[in-house]
């Protein structure tokens, strides 16, 4: 009797701590992620003046189609900066792995390659544009190689996006750098010597031993860079607020929101609709398709 | 029969990079050449960047980009502290604005995760699983454009530009970091709880004096990389803090604003003084940060 009215006590003090713990992140998941969700579909189905309409969506498709559309630019940088993220993963597994390795300098290369995760994003775009401006050490090099006219690479539509890809993948070589770090750590150094042992060479050891080993971590991964996919972008804001050809979907959105206020907030929710509505059923399908891959468990 | 475990030598530090083959060392040696290479021009800009910023005005834009200033002139330093201003915020200021923004997402989001991560891998109680597979699955639903309608509740909630905004919106306990947290405590014996609660500790206690201490070395980690991440946002800022401006998203307005007119050369100092708390952080911690996360599967 005493005992099962101890069980009672512990099982009450232990339902008041779940409650307790948990009342704060479950209200915030319902305000900040169930309540902004529900929000912006009915918002993308209202007009700024109020009234419900179908005339958000109709004005995003009637800009879609329309010559030099924002939109179209929006999605095509999107596409390009998505397809650059899933190309890098591997490339960071690779740098990840010879950092693993030991490779010659490795600590000092960890450091330099983390350091723009580091360091402001404002600063480093800063020195940036003011490093390859027409005065600055690029401009100089590149007089002093015969072009006359250096190029203003942020300021013009046929180099301005490429720039700022060739900066993400510039700075982007500490990408993942920790998660693939941790995961290569916990592989156990018996396997590897194993390995040697029998005579693997590196490419064996880092696509056949290595790799499953840290599968896990790469799809998962690999799933989160899926799930941004329309949120793929670069720093448009720092180096060119959108001009030059240079919009993503992600910037398209924040510009709306930040700059042209509320009268823009419902054209903004159907923009959302639209690309979570043709997003969910591909990212579903590919999340679906990596799990098929079996992970190894050590 | 005797059945047994294969084990194998162990090689030492110095015998595994003498193995290694001479493919390999091929390799490691072209990899090694990109690798600094990498790091060059990584680090170079930077230290130009420094060198510039000791230099005058007119030598800046007028003269040469690669040379080293004539006069180093420390005072562009003093300089950007009383010249960098923001609208009514002056440097001082946004320095005050990120420490105290910084503090709080940086704490709140290192810690609530960190319950939520304990509860649901330590308690069952009936709504745990569905809990689990909504936390998950909300990770992986990738919902585009909805920054609209968080800037009206956010308005509606009467956070906008209202400090409250950045305790509101870090208590968010299902995010990424869940994952690490609850992977983490899935790991570690119960027996300890078991043995406090013998002592007559209720729930609290167990957590705090007992759990969460385990999960010191993950907390320490969320704390540094998230306070690293949190001093250098600026479009959160912009948008939901506009009338607090923080370093990084006054020194953006600043040269957004000034484009034409601005003394880049204290512009640059403004910058390389807004770098030295995270490069600090990284400096202490470094080693910490390279060693201790992980990351599991995601399955919903």
């Amino acid at each position: 009797m005493i005992r099962e009215k101890m069980k009672l006590k512990r099982k009450t003090k232990d339902l008041i701590f779940i409650c307790v713990m948990l009342a704060v992140p479950v209200a915030h998941w319902f305000v900040f992620w169930l309540g902004v969700n529900f929000n912006s579909i009915l918002m993308a189905f209202q007009l700024p003046s109020g009234g419900w309409s179908l005339l958000n969506f109709k004005d995003i498709f009637a800009e879609f189609g329309a010559i030099d559309s924002e939109i179209r630019i929006a999605v095509k940088n999107t596409l390009i900066y998505f397809t650059k993220d899933v190309i890098m993963l591997p490339f960071h597994f690779i740098i990840a792995y010879f950092l693993f390795k030991k490779i010659r300098g490795y600590r000092f290369f960890q450091i330099v390659f983390y350091l723009p995760a580091i360091i402001s994003g404002v600063a480093i775009a800063s020195m940036f544009s003011n490093f390859i401006g027409a005065s600055g050490p690029v401009g100089v090099l590149l007089k002093a190689i015969g072009v006359k006219e250096v190029p203003e690479f942020l300021a013009n539509s046929d180099y301005a996006t490429k720039t700022i890809l060739f900066y993400t993948i510039w700075l982007g070589w500490g990408g993942h750098m920790l998660l693939f770090g941790g995961a290569l750590a916990r592989i156990p150094a018996d396997v590897l010597e194993a390995g040697k042992l029998d005579g693997v060479n590196l490419f064996q050891e880092m696509f056949l031993i290595v790799l499953p080993l840290v599968w896990s971590t790469m799809s998962t991964l690999l799933i989160l860079i899926m799930t941004g996919l329309f949120g793929a972008s670069g720093p448009i804001l720092l180096f060119t607020r959108g001009e030059f050809k240079t919009t993503t979907i992600s910037y398209w959105i924040f510009d709306k929101v930040a700059y042209q206020g509320v009268g823009a907030y419902n054209s903004v929710a159907a923009f959302g609709i639209i690309f979570t509505v043709v997003g969910v059923p591909i990212i579903m399908f590919f999340k679906y398709l990596i799990e098929k891959i079996p992970t190894v468990e050590y | 029969m005797k059945t047994g475990v294969l084990t194998y030598p162990k090689l030492s530090e110095k015998k595994k990079k003498r193995g290694r083959s001479g493919l390999e060392r091929v390799v490691f040696t072209i990899v090694f050449v990109v690798f600094a290479i990498q790091s060059i021009t990584l680090i170079f800009p930077l230290l130009w960047m420094i060198m510039s910023s000791f230099k005058g005005l007119l030598e800046y834009s007028a003269g040469n980009a690669m040379a080293f200033p004539k006069k180093w002139l420390f005072g562009n330093y003093a300089q950007a502290f009383t010249t960098l201003n923001v609208g009514n915020t002056t440097f001082f200021g946004m320095i005050f604005n990120s420490l105290w923004y910084t503090g709080i997402t940086t704490v709140l989001g290192a810690f609530v995760p960190a319950v939520t991560g304990y509860v649901m891998s330590k308690y069952n109680f009936k709504a745990k699983k569905f809990m689990f597979t909504v936390a998950i699955t909300c990770m992986t639903i990738p919902i585009v454009g909805s920054t609209a309608s968080h800037m009206k509740i956010v308005s509606a909630l009467g956070l906008y530009k209202n400090p409250l905004y950045a305790v509101v919106t870090s208590l968010g306990g299902f995010g990424g970091n869940f994952l690490v947290y609850y992977g983490f405590f899935k790991s570690v014996s119960w027996a300890y709880a078991e043995a406090a609660q013998i002592d007559g500790a209720g729930p609290f206690t167990v957590f705090f004096r007992i759990m969460l201490p385990h999960a010191v070395p993950i907390l320490t980690t969320y704390m540094i990389t998230g306070a690293i991440g949190h001093w250098n946002e600026y479009q959160s800022i912009i948008l939901y803090l506009p009338n607090y401006p923080t370093l990084a998203m006054g020194l953006f307005e600043y040269q957004s604003n000034a484009i034409r007119l601005a003394n880049y050369p204290v512009y640059f100092a403004g910058l390389i003084i807004s770098m030295i708390p995270t490069l600090l952080l990284f400096g202490l911690f470094s080693n910490k940060i390279m060693t201790s996360l992980s990351l599991g599967g995601l399955k919903g």
